[in-house]
């Protein structure tokens, strides 16, 4: 059924393409009169802000704007942004789960320390345990 | 499949492509005509859409010379999946002419696919109004979709089916009956959502000639001749497509149970008939309200998704 | 001269003297109401000398540049040597004098100490001077070509200044928009939606208009001042007017005076109901557009039959009106003004209704009051933002003597402070209009001009348009020509103010800040 469908697509689109031979104008990207350049081009970060702004409870996306300004004036002469957000999977799940696998693996570790004592100790004590509770 | 079947979906197909196709800019037109007439305005006749289409597919076109593949065939592939999906939507009959080739859920699919299409289309020339566009496009339809596929799961669950024939003929035998609580709720998302899928306010402005305001049109803006006459058509048939889905699975009365003339010719009337009505509600809300800003989007849409999510906790803790 | 402006001549003078450390010439010029004082300091002083004044509460109205051409055609003898060029910085004391600091610079290195760093508010004017008569502020902060895009070498041509960073890109729009609008160049610096910087760069539309009038006759140069733009048509020949029957000592008739008034206000009228409707429009509010494009065509149909032409071109002259008013059209004008203010105020009442509408408005674009002194905002922008700032009312100059004007005003610098202060100014307008048409004095319309100005001589008029006071300069040439005129409008004082609150907002939203002070660009660029 996806095959048909796939089909279907597919015929259409070599249909149009066939009657789009024509030969096309090439021109620079419409930049409103200006010479196109390579900063015009909507970034990945950008795309992604209205999402980001969207689930900000969620994301908590951190900003920040570093103005520095022509000494005594309030005329910028330089302006920066850094933004990052907040890794919910990783910072609030896996790394925490991560954290205390790790310590949960040292209080082990101190446990079976391998002496054979230790091991005789943990039986007397575990008797001991039985014995008050079954009383 | 049998001879008979076969001939009815023959049939069916092809009458549901040449309404659709041609009803298509007619239902633009009507919606232009009345928010002209809201506006006190006189507005353009109905023959408009057609004529800027048959304008621009004569039109030598202008590419981006940064543009390649993607945006050359970016718009067919979007108008293939709208039609795909255009023959899995029941019109005249309680049935979709493509019956059994996909069910609600590759409708939604189809519109997925499309979308994505235009979404890249709009990024490749590297023009900024293209990125926001296309970044609002998606923005706004991650938030749609929820409510879109939560409204026409009510109806599934009620019907037992997914398949859209099978809920518009339930919808049919149950008559007034169906319009409880739930389905009203379901309906209402949906409506939300015809709203935000086809760029009426207050998601976006159609008409707009501002560069920076734009959604649907930023992502046209490189477009031109026949790529630009692609587009746009695939748009005003995307929202007698909607239309459809919306009558056919909210309000399927009128549409014919069985393969007879005379039904079917009734059941193709009143479904452009419904159409025309949903396309007037669209044009009296553009004229009456204000564009709202994108960061309100998730109030609006979160309501859809919240309404129909409600119709279908009511339908499945209250059968 | 009177006693107070001998008071405030000595006050004014004394201040300067201990700013400056060494006494000042001070004295009175002109023949305007409020007075005008001309101090010549030395390029040194001047900083100091514009310091003592802001001490007094004083405002940056404009900067003006001349050369030797200038004092050419004003008369100075052909000197031997090239004459030197100066640039005159002109301050309005509130309730006391106009100051105009005469500076004149050195020939083959025309410097001073740029003002920029004191008075933000002078930054475009000092820019200018720098790209059409070479003359350099020294130490402003921002000397890029503001005039002249791409001047000739070894000057830098004009770049945008930009934000750099994490997925920050540049949206630039212009100066070739997709609707009918003027062209100028808006360089954002954004991430996604938010806006980080906006470079605006102007000027497309510059003609050269002063250069053209210069050498010219006083009747020739009225419609080259006056069709500077196409909506602040009585505003600029008004100005224009005023600063020649100065020169002259020409008195209007009474009827002039008051058909001025009457006349700047339907400007005021059309531009603040036209302006209400495109503020609808940046939000794409059908609604309000249509309602309002409808009255703003109503007014401009009075307009033709008052004197017509729509935009009140050709009217205002020197000594009076060049046509007086149509009887006809002055008739019926009260009730139908009234009647359109009726009709713009329902519709006002139906928008602010509206919430998704001021939704919209609330809380965007905002100009602080700190922002708009310092800065130097005018007109409607200064007044939603808490100044208390109306040519029409802090010097009332002609009929406006005698003319109530109702104040008006807002705190809150947003788009619907700057909506709310031009809807409750069209209605001020429209009472005006209404009160004068009904009782505009009998008599003469226009009085010959009372002689020939002195060659040299200065007269400065300022006037409240629709998008705040207008300022022209004008230097008399010999045998009655014009040596340098000097057109600062509202629009040019008011641009880098749109500029400085688009920061922090989203990106659809500049359509609606913009706009909301809906400046024109052909009378900045001139």
């Amino acid at each position: 059924m996806g095959l048909l469908l796939a089909v279907a697509i597919g015929v259409i689109v070599v249909a149009a393409a066939a009657r789009s031979r024509a030969a096309a104008r090439r021109v620079d990207t419409w930049t409103c009169g200006i010479a196109p350049k390579p900063a015009f081009q909507y970034t990945a970060t950008s795309y992604s802000k209205p999402i980001r702004l969207f689930f900000r409870r969620i994301l908590v996306p951190e900003r920040e704007v570093r103005v520095e300004y022509h000494p005594g004036t309030a005329f910028p002469s330089s302006i920066r942004y850094r933004s990052e957000i907040t890794l919910l999977l990783e910072d609030r799940i896996l790394r925490p789960a991560h954290r205390l696998g790790i310590s949960g693996a040292d209080v082990a570790r101190k446990l079976q320390g391998g002496a054979i004592q230790l091991y005789v100790a943990y039986i007397v004590i575990a008797v001991l345990a039985l014995l008050i509770w079954a009383r | 499949m049998s001879g008979s079947d076969v001939a009815t979906t023959v049939f069916l197909t092809q009458l549901q492509l040449v309404t659709f196709l041609v009803f298509a800019p007619f239902l633009a037109a009507t919606i232009r005509i009345t928010k002209a007439r809201l506006q006190s305005r006189r507005g353009p006749g109905v023959l408009q859409p057609y004529r800027d289409l048959a304008k621009w597919w004569g039109k030598l076109p202008v590419e981006s010379n940064a543009s390649g593949p993607v945006a050359r065939y970016a718009p067919a592939f979007m108008l293939g999946a709208i039609v795909t999906a255009a023959l899995l939507v029941p019109g005249a009959a309680a049935r979709a002419p493509l019956a059994g080739w996909g069910d609600l859920l590759v409708v939604v699919g189809l519109f997925a696919t499309a979308r994505f299409a235009i979404a890249l289309a709009a990024l490749d020339s590297g023009s900024a109004f293209g990125g926001m566009g296309s970044s609002r496009d998606v923005a706004i339809s991650a938030l749609a979709e929820p409510g879109l596929v939560l409204a026409l799961a009510g109806v599934a669950v009620a019907a037992g089916s997914t398949d859209l024939g099978t809920i518009s003929a339930f919808g049919i035998i149950h008559g007034v009956g169906l319009l409880g609580p739930a389905h009203l709720l379901a309906a209402a998302a949906f409506g939300i959502v015809i709203i935000a899928e086809t760029g009426h306010y207050p998601v976006d402005n159609p008409e707009t000639h501002l560069e920076l305001t734009m959604v649907h049109e930023g992502m046209l803006l490189e477009a031109s001749g026949r790529s630009l006459a692609t587009l746009v058509f695939a748009s005003e048939l995307k929202l007698v497509v909607l239309a459809a889905l919306f009558s056919a699975a909210f309000f399927p009365f009128g549409a014919a149970t069985e393969m007879a003339p005379g039904p079917i010719a009734l059941g193709l009337v009143v479904g452009l008939g419904k159409m025309l009505v949903i396309g007037q509600g669209l044009a009296l809300i553009d004229a009456t309200i204000a564009k709202a800003r994108i960061m309100a989007m998730p109030d609006f849409l979160g309501l859809a998704s919240l309404l129909a999510l409600t119709g279908l906790g009511i339908r499945v803790l209250m059968p | 001269m009177s006693n107070v402006m001998a008071t405030t001549m000595l006050s004014v003078g004394e201040t300067l003297a201990t700013a400056v450390g060494h006494p000042v010439a001070v004295s009175v010029a002109g023949g305007g109401a409020a007075g005008e004082l001309v101090a010549n300091v030395s390029p040194e002083d001047l900083t100091a000398a514009t310091g003592a004044l802001l001490g007094l509460g004083a405002r940056h109205l404009m900067l003006v540049a001349y050369d030797g051409d200038s004092a050419r055609r004003a008369g100075a003898a052909p000197a031997p040597a090239p004459t030197a060029p100066a640039v005159e910085e002109v301050l309005a004391v509130p309730d006391g004098p106009i100051v105009r600091f005469r500076v004149e610079l050195p020939v083959g290195d025309p410097a001073y100490p740029s003002l920029t760093p004191l008075v933000p508010a002078a930054q475009w004017d000092e820019r200018e001077a720098h790209d059409l008569y070479g003359i350099v502020p020294t130490g402003h902060p921002d000397l890029r070509p503001l005039v002249i895009h791409e001047p000739a070498a070894p000057a830098e041509p004009f770049r945008s200044f930009v934000a750099h960073g994490d997925g920050v890109y540049q949206l630039p729009v212009g100066p070739i928009h997709a609707g009918i609008i003027e062209p100028g160049h808006f360089r954002f610096s954004a991430v996604g939606e938010s806006v980080l910087y906006l470079d605006a760069r102007l000027f497309y539309t510059h003609r050269g208009l002063e250069r053209l009038v210069e050498g010219r006759t006083l009747a020739e140069a009225l419609p080259i001042v006056e069709r500077a733009c196409g909506v602040c048509t009585v505003t600029h020949a008004t100005v224009f007017s005023q600063a020649v029957e100065q020169l002259t000592g020409t008195e209007p008739p009474p009827r002039a005076l008051a058909a001025r008034v009457l006349l700047a206000e339907m400007e005021r009228l059309y531009n603040h109901v036209g302006d209400l409707g495109n503020i609808c429009a940046g939000v794409g509010f059908n609604f309000g557009v249509s309602r309002l494009g409808w009255q703003k065509e109503r007014l401009l149909r009075l307009n033709e039959a008052l004197t017509g032409h729509r935009y009140l071109m050709g009217v205002v002259a020197p000594g009076g009106l060049r046509l007086d008013l149509d009887e006809r059209g002055l008739l019926g004008l009260g009730p139908l003004v009234t009647e359109i203010e009726h009709e713009v105020r329902s519709t006002v009442r139906l928008l602010v209704r509206s919430d998704g509408f001021m939704n919209r408005l609330h809380g965007t674009g905002v100009l602080t009051r700190e922002a708009a002194l310092r800065l130097g905002a005018l007109g409607v922008a200064a007044r939603a933002s808490g100044l208390e700032m109306d040519l029409r009312l802090d010097r009332p100059a002609g009929a406006y003597r005698d003319v109530y004007v109702p104040q008006v005003g807002a705190s809150a610098g947003d788009v619907a402070a700057r909506f709310h202060v031009r809807a409750q100014e069209a209605s001020g307008s429209a009472a005006i209009v209404a009160r004068l048409a009904d009782s505009l004095p009998f008599g003469d319309a226009s009085v010959p001009l009372a002689g020939d100005p002195k060659p040299g001589a200065v007269a400065l008029a300022g006037a409240e348009g629709p998008r705040g006071a207008s300022w022209l300069w004008l230097m008399a040439g010999v045998d009655g020509r014009v040596a340098r005129v000097h057109l600062r409008s509202a629009s040019f004082a008011n641009w880098p103010v749109v500029a400085s609150v688009v920061p922090g907002n989203l990106v659809p939203d500049f359509p609606l800040i913009n706009k909301s002070f809906e400046l024109c660009y052909a009378c900045t660029d001139r």
